[in-house]
């Protein structure tokens, strides 16, 4: 069902109902598909009570009753946080993130904390340490990552719309492997502050949906300046009412840009999704031109360079000191390494490592400086299209 | 043959930095995967850099916050249920002598 009938429906019919509904759903199916690393039915049942009150008297929020998951890398407050990794099985977060706030505020209903790749270190929901998590259109392919249980909730219908993170194709990936909407919100929109850091000057928190509507009603609730997130902007547009307002004349005469790059070594079935897709949009008065961004082959290096830099720096937090799994030594620098060797997964491991050496004062020029100027350079490649184009489009995965 | 950019010496050194104890098994498994990681990541030495500014996400810096009675946080039990070892108001950490 679409998001706006959902709120519809809602709107008029026993929204106590469609949560028990929704929690048969999971009891039935989630054994398989292991979205959820923690449920919190209680909070959600004493909530889904309190809005319905509210939309008795015609008082309830924009998100009126709709049932949302959380990937496990955001804060809610006092329910586990885990990052999918035996470092922070037992973490307990203290307070609520921005925009879990702003989701409470607008009375969305919490369901469970998502599960995902140990981290965000990965891109198809296998590197858990609560194990995969597996595709509901199909449990023998993955589910994507590292958003992965975000995905899966929405598209299993365990949950209406999702939170999950993205910093290289983590909210992406996961929803086009799952046939669900996706969306990375430009940098600072959206706040950080209560999600757990991965690589800092890329990453941030977006919507799940079923639909754009899901998305836009989503991202208008959780979007705008937080005091507590420097890198924020302030967002006065109403995402919503670009959706609601669309008419398909939009399209014509705009200008759109699909990029030659995007179209090597894909899946053939996929590359003819997509040209279907430009056709119509052609066939619908667009003009459609390709272009090429001769830059674009130097994106991987570039990227995974900044992660691992900035990934094993966020990491060195997690000694078990003060808080998360602990195991002593006989002294710091032991029980340290014990700790750390023995509470994260190999992926995690990799990208701490080669952090950890490409920022080595011998090496840093060559790689993560390197990195850092070369950043500039794919930066123009997008710009000089946008001078001239209204859109980029392009297949989100390469394969299936 | 291009020089090899990672060694035994350089894992073992990284390992150290890092905190992160590894197997022998780990540690030679590690070692190949670098090598050939930063091979391929070598592809952007051909980039010329040499003018380009390092990069950075927005323009504004030193963002300072406007001057405002302090709010104690709420939940400071909150934060102590997490603590691994603690003795009334401190939390124990291991000897570092």
């Amino acid at each position: 069902m679409f998001t706006k009938d959902l709120i519809e429906n809602l709107s008029c019919g026993s929204l106590e109902e469609q949560f028990h509904k929704k929690i048969e759903t999971i009891q039935k199916k989630d054994n398989e598909i292991n979205s959820f690393i923690t449920l919190c039915l209680e909070d959600a049942e004493k909530s889904s009570k309190i809005i319905q009150k509210k939309i008795n008297d015609g008082s309830q929020g924009r998100l009126s009753g709709l049932i949302i998951s959380i990937k496990d890398n955001i804060a809610v407050s006092n329910i586990r946080m885990t990052c999918g990794s035996k470092a922070l099985e037992n973490y307990i977060a203290p307070y609520d993130a921005t925009i879990i706030n702003s989701i409470k505020k607008e009375d969305g209903i919490i369901i469970g904390k998502c599960n995902m790749d140990e981290f965000a270190c990965g891109s198809d929901g296998t590197s858990s340490y609560f194990g995969l998590t597996k595709n509901p259109r199909n449990v023998d392919y993955v589910s994507g990552g590292s958003s992965s249980g975000s995905a899966a909730s929405v598209a299993a219908d365990f949950a209406d719309l999702s939170v999950g993170s993205d910093t290289g194709g983590s909210i992406r990936c996961p929803a086009s492997f799952c046939g669900v909407y996706g969306l990375k919100p430009s940098y600072g929109l959206v706040s950080r502050y209560g999600v757990s850091d991965m690589a800092m000057s890329m990453e941030g928190p977006g919507p799940f949906a079923k639909d754009t509507y899901g998305i836009a009603l989503l991202l208008d609730v959780i979007a705008g300046k937080d005091p507590r997130d420097t890198m924020t902007v302030d967002s006065n547009n109403s995402y919503l009412s670009v959706v609601e307002n669309y008419r398909y004349e939009n399209i014509k005469n705009m200008k759109i840009a699909y990029a030659k790059e995007f179209f090597e070594g894909i899946d053939e079935k996929i590359k003819n999704i997509i040209l279907d897709k430009i056709g119509i949009l052609e066939s619908q008065g667009a003009k459609i031109e390709q272009v090429s961004l001769p830059n674009i082959k130097y994106v991987i290096p570039i990227y995974y360079l900044i992660v691992f830099s900035e990934f094993s720096s966020a990491m060195s937090k997690f000694d078990g000191f003060k808080y998360g799994n602990y195991i002593p030594g006989q002294d710091i620098v032991e029980a340290v390494s014990n700790t750390r060797e023995s509470s994260m997964g190999t992926e995690v491991k990799r990208r701490i490592l080669l952090g950890t050496f490409i920022t080595m004062e011998e090496f840093r020029g060559r790689w993560y400086t390197k990195a850092l100027k070369a950043r500039s350079a794919i930066k123009e490649d997008f710009e000089r299209i946008f001078k001239t184009h209204d859109l980029l489009i392009g297949p989100t995965m390469p394969m299936l | 043959m291009a020089e090899t950019i990672i060694d035994g010496k350089i894992i073992e050194r990284v390992s150290e930095i890092a905190r992160l104890r590894l197997s022998e098994i780990e540690k030679e498994k590690f070692e190949e995967e670098f090598e050939r990681i930063l091979k391929k990541f070598s592809i952007i030495d051909e980039i010329k850099v040499g003018e380009k500014e390092l990069y950075y996400v927005v323009d504004n810096v030193n963002v300072l916050r406007k001057d405002s009675e302090s709010k104690p946080f709420n939940n400071i039990n909150g934060i102590k249920n997490n603590f691994n070892k603690i003795e009334d108001e401190y939390i124990i950490v291991p000897r570092n002598l």
